[in-house]
């Protein structure tokens, strides 16, 4: 199954304005990625820039894609997620408005009951944000 | 796997992690009250330890944890469990 066929809203439970990701690009046992868009109209955008917390979110929602892609692929329910903390963000750059970015997500590990995630945003391999990311996934 | 390689590691990632005093860390140390951990920190220290010791920590058998000696002792049973 294509993860980038799906309409990225049956995949998580954000909706606009604050829906982060434009679309699943693949999705992997451990790993997946995604692309966004990045639009003046977006609500973390400052002086034509998407900011920090854009890029955390963008991040948080490319995991929460990738679990609901995994739910759904399961025949199960897409599941809410929450940002327990983040660790380690470095911001080398932010992208600016009309750009497009890419997200990479790797599962480090799963310890009482939060998924700890590897993050990274990228533009054209050029890496603009890292952090490590620990989600409490739970039912609606 | 010693008790002593369980309370270095331990200390270890206090203080490199968390930023914790060495002169505060004791076995009798109340993680919460002397420490200032919160249930987030668990976590952090639920990986290093699955890391470092190979052992995956479960959280209701975590919930009678008050001290660091209480920690110490719990990953060594675990381990002696393995």
């Amino acid at each position: 199954m294509d993860p980038s066929s799906f309409n990225i809203e049956d995949l998580i439970p954000q909706r606009p304005p604050m829906v982060m990701i434009d679309h699943l690009v693949h999705a992997e046992e451990k790993s997946a990625g995604g692309r966004l868009t990045v639009r003046e109209s977006n609500l973390f955008c400052l002086n034509g820039y998407l900011q920090e917390s854009g890029m955390i979110e963008f991040i948080a929602q490319t995991a929460a894609a990738w679990t609901g892609f995994k739910q759904l692929s399961a025949g199960k329910e897409v599941m809410l997620g929450f940002i327990g903390s983040v660790k380690n963000l470095v911001v080398y750059s932010m992208p600016a408005v009309d750009t497009t970015i890419e997200s990479e997500i790797v599962l480090d590990s799963e310890v009482l009951g939060y998924s700890i995630i590897i993050g990274r945003v990228l533009q054209k391999g050029k890496l603009l944000a890292e952090c490590e990311m620990r989600i409490k996934l739970e039912n609606k | 796997m010693t008790r002593e390689n369980i309370v270095k590691t331990i200390n270890s990632l206090l203080i490199e992690e968390f930023e914790i005093e060495e002169s505060v860390i004791s076995p009798d140390a109340h993680l919460k009250d002397d420490l200032g951990l919160e249930s987030l920190d668990f976590v952090d220290i639920a990986v290093i330890v699955q890391k470092e010791f190979g052992l995956t920590l479960k959280g209701e058998e975590m919930t009678s944890i008050r001290t660091l000696q209480n920690l110490y002792d719990y990953i060594y049973n675990c381990y002696q469990k393995k």
